[in-house]
């Protein structure tokens, strides 16, 4: 879709709604996650970090500093999406600014960013918001694309594949993707195997003589059950979704709404899957990936708010969308024009649950984020940093999770749930 | 970590007590057969073990000299160097490799280290030889991209020679290992470092606790270096990183995009100078190549124990824990009386109590080593069982890549974001075995039936029985079939055999087709959890 026309149907699809002003509903059961990830790093100095009156940071021609409400954000003319965005959601937003990774490698910081931890072992927060309820959900944690880290939370992550694979196993498709022509059985004869096989798994369940035993069989009839469930959306539902986000939005929307999963992942890497990364050039790459990305978000909140829920009115109601990357650009340009790696970064949460139309913390005069009183949400020179840490406890608390398992001796931001 | 256990051991924890209580013959020949062949055992196996249980332990002897058991170790250590990833930073684009399946050629980059290990073990080679070694495990596709001495016009992994001048490291002058890990000016190798002491010495610098010091000026490079030379939260890893790092700089690359990247260069070795700043050391004993490296972790007292710690681990399926203090010790004796060979530490922890345990009783938790197949270990007994091989259309694994194929959806790790294999079952993992079993099992009842003379699971039956014309073949089918799969012997009247001839006749209703019923039977056998856990 051109994105002129997108907008101009989304404002009319926005006002149709009734969106903005407080449309999303208190703390709701059941609630959803959808975690939006661009991945690269990107240079939050065109959208979230307002620091014109900054020297030390490179800022961008053209760039107005803009508000609504209580968000402040880089307006650019490149960029009409971004503003389209929050004048419509920015009652239901909170910026975090100055959120720190601790390190400056994608593959780390990609690990931190979701995960808090270094090792790639910890699941991230979409898998352990996707388990504490996964025998709800048939994909608990769906991870259309981006990174995700099962942890040792596996049973509870499904990916849908790039090249539209679960779609191809769901359907029987996968029968032509075989080099050596094989035939796998009709509809008819996959039932009868089907019903043999929850037959089998049931009883297999019953016999167990030890603790791990006792799980893997158990979680084998479990998955046997939701098995069954998956196949009957191959009448319904098409789990393939292109690189583009409003496609991505369309696959994660339909598996919300029909209660397949809890949390669901996307990512933007741009048109060409080129990503954020942008050493060189680094202006004429992020503007139209910024673009492209709130784009995206706006399609998906517009189907948040379109499609009813499976416990509140709308999606929108019970679904938090966490717009993220694993790092931040250097606040000045190097000699290819480029910006590199910065451990100071931004997320953007938008969503029933948050005290919204606020950003939180910022960037002193060297671009390091600002510490956080976490009761709050001000800044507060004698508080913790925001952290990568600090968000994911956040997420967590906000799904009624202890988050003291996965990110011990960090506070979650309560100022900014409620 | 062997060390730290061994130390806290002592002070205050007490062995279990309690027998474990072993697998019985048959199970334990399953799981051993799995582990180091990556197939079931053959029915002449199954009945030397069951006609004679002392047989067991000769039989799983001959494991070790099977060749599958080099690929079984490759397969295994891959949890470990994480190469098998579909994420190089590398231009493919600079090498003449058309004609080439490309899922081909990243498997086999991914797979140099991991043949590298393969090879030590199969041929008993001591362990040493992974960070000593002057040659390296290439194939032709390998051989296309870099300076090797392999053979013109053949094919396949063989043990060759860099021609580039690289010292004598193994694995650490290899280049997939540093195609898989690559740094950056300001990284400046240390991840590389990182990898090689994690990998080799099971110290993972990421996993210790830092602070931020927000007191450093990033934009200050001086302000930087200074801080990693002086400041307290820095100098707790730096101190012995950045030594180890400046070991790699022959594998400095200034054009990622290039063929530069498949060489060596002797000539950039002291490139530390203006990246790092701080010369090559291991742990305070300077040295000058990664010759030197190489020789140091050979004899550093944590290289061997860190082996002990990734084969315990790999075969229990768990990390290790305080309690295990006591066998990892046995282990680690019986490596270096072994010669320091890989197979003289995989029969040590084979032959523990840990590995052949049935049930929790007796173990310092519930830590029964019952394991679920990994999408290599599924794929690869399948193969063996009925000599179907799911590729696509390109000859890529499906099994094995996640661009094209199920490798995340089976529960395979990808080297990025799943580290380890999963352990559990989920609802893909379910359906990408059910789409296996199908063509499995439609593809060797086909050929079982073109060609009845050399069958591969059918040999009781012809395909034109039912239950009213040949319900004795029928029912010794199945049997044999149970006995293959799982090494179980059911009863011609039992519960296994009444439910797949339930089954059977529910599907040759369907269509009148033998074939297909008999291949609907086997796709629920190939489906059955006891496929799965072993």
């Amino acid at each position: 879709m051109n994105r002129r026309r997108f907008l101009a149907g989304s404002g009319a699809a926005l006002t149709a709604l009734g969106v903005p002003s407080g449309a999303l509903g208190a703390t709701q059961p059941g609630r959803k996650l959808i975690v939006v990830y661009a991945p690269g790093g990107w240079d939050i100095t065109r959208v979230f970090a307002d620091a014109f009156g900054n020297t030390n940071v490179d800022m961008e021609t053209f760039a107005t500093p803009a508000s609504a409400g209580g968000i402040a954000w880089v307006s650019h003319p490149e960029r009409p999406s971004v503003d389209v965005f929050f004048q419509n959601f920015h009652d239901d937003a909170v910026v975090l600014n100055g959120v720190m990774v601790r390190s400056i490698a994608h593959e780390i910081c990609t690990m931190i960013s979701l995960t808090g931890t270094t090792s790639g072992l910890a699941p991230d927060w979409p898998a352990v918001v996707a388990a504490a309820d996964r025998t709800a959900y048939t994909l608990p944690h769906l991870v259309i694309s981006g990174p995700s880290f099962p942890g040792d939370l596996g049973v509870a992550v499904a990916r849908t594949g790039i090249a539209g694979q679960l779609e191809a196993l769901v359907s029987g498709e996968v029968e032509s993707w075989s080099a050596v022509p094989v035939v796998h059985p009709d509809r008819v004869a996959e039932s009868l195997i089907d019903r043999h096989m929850a037959r089998r798994a049931e009883a297999r369940a019953a016999s167990w003589r030890s603790t791990v035993e006792q799980e893997l069989v158990g979680a084998f009839d479990d998955s046997m059950n939701k098995l069954t469930a998956l196949k009957d959306l191959r009448y319904t539902m098409d789990f393939t979704a292109s690189p583009f986000l409003e496609d991505q939005a369309r696959v994660a929307v339909d598996a919300l709404a029909r209660g397949v999963s809890r949390c669901v992942t996307l990512s933007y890497a741009g048109l060409q899957g080129q990503g954020w990364d942008t050493h060189a050039n680094n202006d004429t790459q992020q503007s139209p990936l910024w673009e492209e990305l709130f784009a995206g978000l706006l399609e998906l909140m517009v189907s948040l708010h379109s499609t009813p829920g499976t416990s509140a009115p709308t999606l929108a109601d019970e679904t938090l969308v966490v717009v993220m990357s694993e790092m931040g650009r250097t606040p000045q340009l190097n000699g290819l024009l480029g910006k590199d790696h910065w451990p100071y970064t931004s997320a953007l949460l938008v969503g029933p649950g948050l005290t919204g139309d606020r950003v939180v913390g910022g960037f002193d005069d060297v671009f390091y984020g600002h510490p956080v009183d976490p009761a709050s949400g001000d800044v507060a020179e004698t508080a913790p940093l925001l952290s990568a840490e600090t968000l994911g406890a956040t997420l967590l608390s906000w799904a009624d999770i202890n988050p003291g398992p996965y990110v011990s001796g960090v506070e979650p931001l309560t100022g900014i749930l409620t | 970590m062997v060390t730290a256990l061994l130390a806290a051991c002592t002070e205050n924890v007490e062995p279990a007590p309690e027998a474990i209580v072993p697998l019985d013959p048959i199970d334990l020949l399953v799981r051993a057969s799995l582990d180091l062949r990556g197939a079931r055992p053959s029915v002449a196996e199954l009945e030397a073990v069951e006609a004679d249980p002392e047989q067991l332990e000769a039989t799983i002897e001959t494991f070790y000299a099977d060749p599958r058991f080099a690929t079984r170790v490759a397969d295994l250590f891959a949890e470990v160097f994480l190469t098998r990833t579909e994420s190089y930073l590398v231009s493919f684009a600079a090498y003449d490799i058309d004609e080439f399946v490309f899922a081909d050629v990243l498997r086999s980059v991914g797979d140099e280290p991991l043949r590298v290990v393969g090879q030590v073990a199969a041929n008993d080679l001591p362990i040493t030889d992974l960070v000593t070694a002057d040659w390296t495990m290439a194939n032709e596709m390998l051989a296309a991209m870099w300076p090797l001495d392999y053979p013109a016009g053949e094919t396949g992994w063989k043990q060759v020679h860099y021609t580039d001048g690289r010292p004598a490291a193994g694995i650490l002058a290899s280049n997939a290992l540093w195609w898989r890990y690559q740094s950056t000016e300001s990284n400046a190798n240390r991840k590389r470092a990182n990898t090689a002491s994690r990998i080799f010495l099971c110290n993972d610098y990421l996993v210790r606790p830092i602070e931020f010091d927000r007191n450093i000026n990033l934009l200050d490079e001086a302000a930087v270096d200074d801080a990693l030379r002086s400041d307290p939260g820095c100098l707790n890893c730096h101190t012995s990183l950045d030594p180890l790092a400046a070991y790699f700089f022959g594998f400095w690359w200034y054009e990622n995009g290039s063929s530069e990247i498949a060489q060596y260069h002797p000539s950039r070795e002291r490139n530390w100078e203006t990246y790092l700043g701080t010369p090559p050391a291991y742990y305070g004993t300077p040295g000058s190549s990664l010759a030197d490296l190489g020789t140091s972790i050979a004899a550093d007292n944590r290289f061997p124990e860190c082996m002990v710690q990734h084969v315990t681990e790999l075969l229990l399926r768990r990390d290790v824990e305080l309690l295990d203090a006591d066998r990892l010790t046995e282990h680690r004796d019986a490596l270096i009386d072994g010669g320091l060979t890989l197979s003289s530490l995989f029969r040590s922890v084979i032959a523990s109590p840990e590995y052949r345990a049935a049930t929790d009783d007796g173990l310092p938790g519930t830590q029964v080593p019952l394991k679920m197949v990994t999408p290599a270990l599924l794929g690869s007994q399948v193969e063996d069982l009925t000599g179907f091989a799911w590729k696509n259309l390109e000859g890529g694994d499906l099994l094995q890549t996640d661009a094209m194929g199920f490798l995340t959806l089976a529960g395979g790790a990808d080297g990025v974001y799943a580290v380890e294999h999963a352990t559990a079952p989920n609802t893909t993992l379910v359906l990408v075995q059910e789409r296996l079993a199908e063509a499995a099992a439609d593809y060797v009842v086909k050929a079982d039936a073109d060609d009845p003379s050399h069958p591969r699971l059918f040999s009781k039956v012809t395909f034109t029985e039912t239950p009213e014309t040949g319900a004795a073949a029928m029912t010794a089918q199945i049997q044999e079939l149970h006995f293959r799969l799982f090494g179980n012997r059911v009863a011609a009247d039992g519960p296994e055999v009444e439910s797949n001839l339930a089954l059977w006749s529910d599907l040759y209703a369907v269509d009148a087709d033998p074939i297909a019923a008999w291949a609907g039977v086997l796709s629920a056998l190939f489906r059955d959890p006891d496929f799965l856990f072993y």
